[in-house]
């Protein structure tokens, strides 16, 4: 690489810095954003947790007691910036339930939670990108028709349904995996399954639609104008092109995997975060509840920031918008 | 006139389009022949063919769409349509590049222009990754984007109008083409940069002893750039001559009204001539000449018979019954 080259690409580097600042400030009003919205929704909800936490039996000051340990008896004002402080600090007090520290309970199921959200998404662009890209290359021949199929059963069918219908036919009829639990990798399988067969459908409609504009364009002439072989104008110049929104798209999705397995969990009988929140939600376990939504919201943006930053990469134009 | 063979001969050919069951004839027979060291202008009004035209020797048609119902185009004699696709693609940027209207959607904007050099030397001439860096590196010198090889690095979107062009025109002669196509290279620019750009593809031409078809609507352009212009109407050529020779007589009345429509200063004051009636639909194929119908000099035979391109003195060819007749419009 010569002086110059090296010199445009620091200038390069420098508008990907001042892109990846501009973003991860976004992301930070999010989080901002998020938080207060669950801070007021949570004590707009009718019913006191000190009642709750007290039960019916506590006396009067009893119920005081739990309103000075909880901090709900000061300020609202002053517990709002509490419960900023104690965001930035990834503090979000402890389970009513079970007392435990809400954040150490998280990062416990939050792993599982992960791994099973990145299998989906492995499973869904593995199936998505090669299958759209195909169908958009061969349009009208049978690995679109096939495409369109799987496209619109992924779309139809329920991942939930679809994991009860795995678990009958892979797990009791023929027993290669485990019914319930992730206490063997094996046991991760049909729940990622689940969860990527409906992914892979909604990215392989994106992919083929972004594969079908981009070999429209003009650059593709100018490519075979150049005298490349069809291959290289494909899957090195479309492709590049094609894959752009499709790295947006498999971020929200990737996002929603992450906190929306909730049903999944529950079909398997996973102790992932899906089954914490909904337990929580149960129990009316308030810190864990609103520890839970700051947590994902954290997490949801935090995964669309890693998918702009890719995005940038792989399209240096996004850098100077 | 020029006594060595062409480098590209084109006869009768003839194309057409089907769209949605509808036929169009976009190249109603097609006769031209292009020379090594001489720019060939292609002037015609929008849909005329000149397009089709380049698009047909670059094999690049789009199909299905379109058809070729007959013809030859032949490269040092040797016939490009009878070609494997395969064969053809060994044809195409390395002995006959093109340059589009408008670089930023032709360029793709996703590697930078190094890139876009690079993979073409790599391909046709066999460069490894270093002597294609240097060579990209000589090329973007050469049209004027610097000797440092700054804009190697560059992506389309970084650099402006004029030079996306001139990135355009490198990566189109970067495996030193025998003959190179400029469609309208122009078109999306303004002036002062028109001016530059057909500045650099003369010097270009000169260098490399290219030849070069150069397509556009506007016969300022075509004046200032060719060395030898072909009128092309309805698919039809309908008149060839040097450049010299044409601007001062024509033997077509096409090109004498296409002449006239341009504003001159020396005829201040006058109404612009226009061309009544429209262009012939495309969908049409009449017996005779496909200028008939707008022609103010028409008679019983040009509707009855469509007159041959005919060679008169000095290589001026006129496809019209009244060529050698004196007739004022």
């Amino acid at each position: 690489m010569s002086d110059a080259e090296k010199q445009h690409n620091i200038g390069a580097k420098m508008n990907f810095i001042k892109y990846a600042a501009k973003r991860f400030l976004r992301l930070i009003l999010t989080i901002f954003i998020i938080s207060t919205i669950i801070f007021f929704v949570i004590r707009v909800i009718p019913g006191d947790p000190a009642l709750v936490i007290g039960g019916v039996d506590a006396s009067p000051s009893d119920i005081q007691a739990i309103r000075a340990k909880l901090g709900t008896d000061r300020p609202l004002s002053v517990q709002y910036v509490e419960f900023l402080w104690s965001i930035l600090r990834l503090d979000f007090g402890r389970s009513m339930i079970s007392d435990e520290p809400v954040i150490s309970l998280i990062l416990q199921r939050f792993p599982l939670t992960f791994t099973l959200a990145v299998l989906g998404l492995l499973i869904g662009i593995l199936i998505a990108i090669p299958l759209g890209v195909l169908s958009a290359v061969k349009r009208w021949s049978g690995w679109d028709y096939l495409g369109l199929v799987f496209s619109q059963l992924g779309m139809a069918i329920p991942s939930f349904w679809l994991g009860i219908l795995l678990l009958l036919l892979l797990a009791i009829k023929f027993p290669i995996f485990p019914l319930f639990g992730a206490d063997s990798p094996a046991g991760l399988v049909l729940p990622a399954l689940s969860l990527g067969i409906g992914r892979a459908a909604i990215l392989l409609r994106h992919t083929r639609a972004s594969m079908i504009e981009e070999l429209s364009k003009e650059y593709v002439v100018a490519a075979r104008a150049k005298g490349l072989p069809e291959s290289v104008i494909r899957y090195k110049h479309a492709l590049k092109n094609a894959l752009l929104p499709i790295i947006t798209i498999a971020g929200i999705e990737f996002g929603y995997m992450l906190g929306g397995a909730i049903i999944i969990e529950q079909v398997f009988s996973l102790p992932g975060l899906g089954r914490l929140f909904l337990y929580a939600i149960y129990q009316r376990d308030f810190p864990l509840i609103q520890g839970g939504v700051v947590f994902i919201a954290l997490i949801f943006s935090l995964v669309n920031f890693v998918a702009d930053m890719l995005y940038s990469i792989v399209n240096p134009k996004i850098r100077l918008e | 006139m020029n006594t060595t063979e062409p480098i590209i001969t084109i006869e009768n050919l003839r194309v057409e389009f089907t769209q949605e069951r509808q036929k169009a004839f976009a190249l109603r027979g097609i006769d031209i022949a292009f020379y090594k060291d001489e720019i060939h202008g292609l002037v015609g009004e929008s849909g005329s063919g000149k397009t089709v035209t380049a698009m047909s020797i670059m094999g690049l048609l789009p199909k299905p769409a379109a058809t070729i119902l007959s013809g030859s185009i032949r490269y040092e004699g040797k016939e490009l349509l009878s070609l494997s696709e395969d064969a053809l693609r060994t044809y195409r940027g390395s002995k006959i590049a093109m340059v589009f209207q408008e670089p930023a959607k032709y360029l793709n904007p996703a590697f930078t222009v190094g890139e876009q050099i690079r993979e073409m030397v790599m391909l046709h001439k066999g460069l490894n990754k270093h002597q294609a860096e240097m060579r990209a590196r000589e090329l973007l010198g050469l049209v004027g984007l610097g000797k440092d090889g700054r804009a190697l690095g560059a992506y389309p979107h970084e650099l402006s109008s004029g030079m996306k062009q001139r990135a355009m025109i490198a990566i189109a002669i970067s495996c030193d083409p025998n003959f190179l196509i400029a469609d309208e290279p122009t078109t999306s620019l303004d002036v002062t940069l028109q001016l530059q750009i057909l500045k650099l593809l003369k010097i270009l031409k000169k260098m490399k002893r290219m030849g070069m078809l150069f397509i556009s609507h506007d016969l300022s352009v075509i004046r200032e750039i060719a060395d030898r212009v072909s009128v092309i109407y309805a698919g039809k050529i309908v008149e060839s001559a040097s450049v010299a020779r044409l601007f001062e007589h024509q033997m077509h009345p096409y090109t004498r009204l296409l002449l006239l429509s341009i504003p001159d200063a020396r005829h201040r004051g006058k109404k612009l001539a226009t061309i009544a009636g429209q262009v012939l639909d495309a969908t049409n194929d009449p017996q005779g000449c496909v200028f008939a119908p707008r022609c103010p000099l028409a008679k019983e035979l040009c509707y009855r018979e469509s007159p041959k391109l005919i060679a008169h003195e000095q290589g001026h060819t006129s496809a019209c019954h009244f060529a050698e007749e004196a007739w004022d419009l």
